[in-house]
């Protein structure tokens, strides 16, 4: 009867398996779970045909989801595409023990081809707790509560927790879902995938009502104390009719660890074993061989940390370990196994023993830690001449005792005292006072260059007002004189004089007219502009005799002071 | 008056002249128990020669040596570091250090707390650093005085060359003086000297997490008297009691 149930024939597509070899393989998922929680078992075979499995367990009650189909998968690596055909079947086992599961058959034609068996363990169904329920709620069409297998854990370990729905009327559906939650920070992992409504009848304080579960999750709460679980609400619905309903809290208490943790504890609470493989055990010295070690069992297996692999001196682990993790998620917890996969280089040689490896974990049921052990090993180590062994080892190999390469003690020696010279005033002074003093006598140097140049143009303005007065005094002798032609130019020369006088000209060279005209159009002095030019002119023109006489000397002389004066003021 | 003064002088020197024979025996009877084998004596005894004289560096580094020689990897461990905080080069307190952390932690590698650049500055003390910085700042003054009385264009662009050297000298010895100054006088690290220890969520309430013998952690800041903040590599913080940590 239930293997004609599970007996589905697939009559899909022209199958296209050309040079795929036939293989079955039967999956079942998770391979440890609780009595009534949901495994989904799946075929899948490169073969088309009519799927069969046997040894189904007697207990074994179908779900409602099957999927069945086609799929393709691509080998990269040889770029092989396979064809695969399947059909997914959900269900749970009402009974705890070991089943083995399978082999599963696909009947083709005349061919028949087997799969794999499976072995699944079913743990006891977990005795739930529930949260309390008012007089109130009791009295309402439906009402929620909140489900947990303990209401006091210990840190780490794994917790069920799941919505109750209790209601006088018969469910068909609900929707708005809104799910519990909870304070602080968990690990959370769904148990099952289906969020079906699973109706039962149910007598609860003394009233029959329907009911059913829904949101089952395993959780791992992160810290220790009270920990709060706040209610769900739904809207439940018979056809059309819909009553909101919101589920009353729950509170569990975490409790820390004991103290007493041994070195070798792992984190982990639950129950677990470890297992040590090696992949060699005749290896050459500085040869590297595999050691594996597997950490399996339930609880809080995803949250374990690495155990600690004990080696003998001249074991080097090379790298970080190579960690594969195979966890589900059942009512009991994680459940499965890590393995930790170690490169070890060994610089020893002989008959070697590899010590037993040790994890401690904190077992819940005996609530205390316990101590699991792998089996030593024996490797035997053949000498390799070619091999730089490190002095240490080389001399651990020989001598069996440790050796300290640089063992040697050493004289008494005194380090500098804590009272340093830096940051100290006479540190400032001593690095400040010399760039300071170079600041100072580059800027000394500065001022005495400064100073020179200007000392040398006071000079050359003072040799110039000489030649001006020597100059002027000149002219008014030859302001008497009959020598006109030497007035007229000595006239120039002095009106010059007094423009280098003026402009401060430091070297020896004689202004021309230009200069002069230059001069007067930047300074203040453009009225005087028209005047010099005019006086020039003049002393060119009279100078060859043009006009020239002696009222003439004397207008141009007082033509000359009235420019001067002009100058001055 | 005078007198006073005079037996006072007298009666220093005779104690600093007594406790430093003391210490000088409690170091050799260090060292004999050490070639006699006798670690845990030995470990005693240069233990109270730092307790004397915190700036021996022998003293610290035979301790790491018969520390290690008696097992205690996390206190020799410590005791090499201490070395290299007196001289971050000390090429066989690394070695050792090397050793004693391979001995405790086979996962990992040994790392010195300080890189090789900043080691090689901490190599010099502050006070070399600032004599350097003095030496340098007067070589500056001299060649600024020469560049400006020297008249040859060639010498003075030689000169000149010399003076910008010399400024980012005096500048980079003072910042090392400062370093190292820094260095050697704060307590920025501290060492996991017992087998285990546990981590705090807050002050009281512990978390899974626990430190093992020979890990460095970098101290970061006290919330209390009791515990006081950490960090360890690769920057996971952790807060952990005050007397769990050896300083270095």
């Amino acid at each position: 009867m239930l293997n004609k149930a599970l007996t589905i024939l697939l009559t899909v597509v022209a199958g296209f398996s050309f040079g795929q070899g036939e293989r079955v393989e039967l999956i079942i998922s998770p391979t440890n779970a609780g009595v009534g929680e949901l495994l989904t078992i799946t075929v899948k075979s490169t073969v088309q045909g009519e799927f069969d499995i046997d040894n189904l367990p007697a207990s074994f009650v179908h779900g409602y989801e099957m999927m069945s189909g086609m799929e393709s998968e691509m080998d990269y690596n040889t770029g092989t595409l396979t064809t695969y055909f399947y059909i997914s079947q959900t269900g749970a086992i009402g009974k705890a023990g070991t089943y083995t599961i399978g082999p599963a058959y696909v009947n083709a034609g005349n061919r028949t081809f087997a799969s794999n068996s499976v072995t699944v363990s079913i743990g006891n169904a977990a005795l739930m707790n529930s949260s309390g329920v008012t007089a109130s709620q009791l009295s309402d069409p439906a009402f929620g509560i909140i489900q947990t297998n303990k209401t006091s854990i210990y840190e780490g370990e794994p917790l069920l927790i799941l919505a109750k729905v209790y209601a006088q009327f018969d469910p068909t559906h609900l929707d708005g879902y809104q799910p519990y939650s909870m304070n602080g920070v968990v690990d959370m992992h769904p148990i099952g995938s289906s969020n079906r409504i699973n109706k039962t009848e149910e007598r609860f304080k003394g009233m029959n009502l329907y009911a059913f579960e829904y949101d089952k999750n395993i959780i791992f709460p992160i810290g220790t104390g009270n920990f709060r679980i706040n209610s769900y609400s739904m809207n439940l619905h018979q056809g059309m009719k819909g009553f909101m309903l919101t589920s009353s809290g729950a509170t569990i208490e975490v409790k820390p660890l004991p103290g007493n943790q041994p070195a070798d504890f792992i984190g982990a609470v639950g129950s677990f074993d470890i297992e040590m493989s090696i992949d060699e055990d005749e290896i050459d010295q500085g040869d590297v061989f595999k050691l594996t070690l597997v950490v399996s069992g339930s609880g809080n297996l995803q949250n374990i940390l690495e155990p600690t692999p004990i080696l003998p001196k001249g074991f080097l682990i090379y790298g970080d370990p190579i960690v594969e993790e195979q966890i589900s998620y059942s009512t009991q917890g994680a459940i499965g196994e890590i393995s930790y996969e170690y490169n070890i280089q060994v610089n020893k040689f002989g008959d070697l023993t590899l010590p037993a490896t040790t994890i401690s974990y904190f077992n819940i049921e005996q609530e205390e830690y316990v101590t699991v052990s792998t089996e030593e090993f024996e490797i035997k180590v053949t000498k390799n001449a070619d091999f730089v062994v490190h002095e240490i080892d080389d001399a651990n190999a020989e001598n069996g005792t440790e050796l300290i390469p640089t063992a040697e003690l050493r004289r008494s020696q005194l380090a500098e005292n804590n009272a340093t010279l830096f940051g100290t005033p006479p540190f400032w002074l001593g690095v400040g006072t010399p760039l300071l003093s170079a600041f100072l006598f580059i800027l000394f140097l500065k001022r005495r260059e400064k100073s020179e140049e200007e000392i040398v143009v006071k000079q050359a303005v003072r040799s110039r007002h000489n030649e001006f007065s020597e100059h002027y005094a000149e002219l008014k002798v030859l302001l008497l004189s009959s020598d006109d032609n030497a007035f007229y130019s000595k006239a120039e020369a002095t009106l010059k004089k007094a423009f280098e006088k003026e402009m401060k000209i430091s070297d020896d060279r004689i202004l021309n007219r230009q200069e002069i005209i230059a001069f007067l159009e930047s300074s203040n002095h453009t009225s005087l502009l028209e005047q010099v030019t005019d006086f020039l002119n003049k002393c060119e023109q009279f100078r060859f005799g043009f006009g020239a006489n002696g009222s003439v000397k004397q207008e141009l002389f007082a033509q000359l002071e009235s420019i001067l004066k002009s100058l001055k003021g | 008056m005078k007198k006073l003064i005079r037996n006072s002088v007298i009666l220093c020197l005779l104690f600093v002249s007594i406790s430093f024979n003391f210490v000088r025996a409690t170091f050799d009877e260090g060292v004999a128990a050490y070639d006699d084998k006798e670690y845990v004596l030995s470990v005693e005894k240069f233990k109270e020669v730092i307790a004397e004289t915190p700036n021996d560096v022998a003293a610290y580094y035979n301790l790491g040596l018969a520390q290690m020689a008696d097992e205690n990897f996390g206190e020799a461990l410590w005791a090499f570091e201490k070395v290299l905080k007196f001289n971050p080069n000390d090429g066989e307190a690394l070695e050792n250090s090397g050793l004693c952390f391979a001995e405790l932690e086979q996962m990992e590698e040994w790392e010195p707390a300080t890189g090789s650049f900043l080691a090689n500055v901490y190599s010099l003390s502050s006070n070399a650093w600032s004599i350097l910085s003095i030496s340098l700042s007067v070589l500056l003054f001299l060649v600024v005085i020469l560049f400006k009385k020297l008249h040859s264009l060639s010498v003075k662009r030689l000169l000149f060359i010399c003076g910008v050297f010399l400024t980012l000298f005096v500048v980079a010895s003072v910042l090392a003086a400062y370093g190292s100054k820094k260095y050697s006088q704060e307590t920025n690290f501290a060492i996991i000297t017992q087998k285990e220890i546990p981590t705090f969520s807050e002050a009281g309430t512990t978390t899974q997490m626990n430190l093992s013998e020979g890990t460095r952690v970098e101290v970061l800041d006290k919330d209390s008297a009791e515990y006081i903040r950490v960090q360890t590599y690769p920057g996971d913080e952790h807060l952990v009691k005050f007397e769990d940590l050896a300083f270095i």
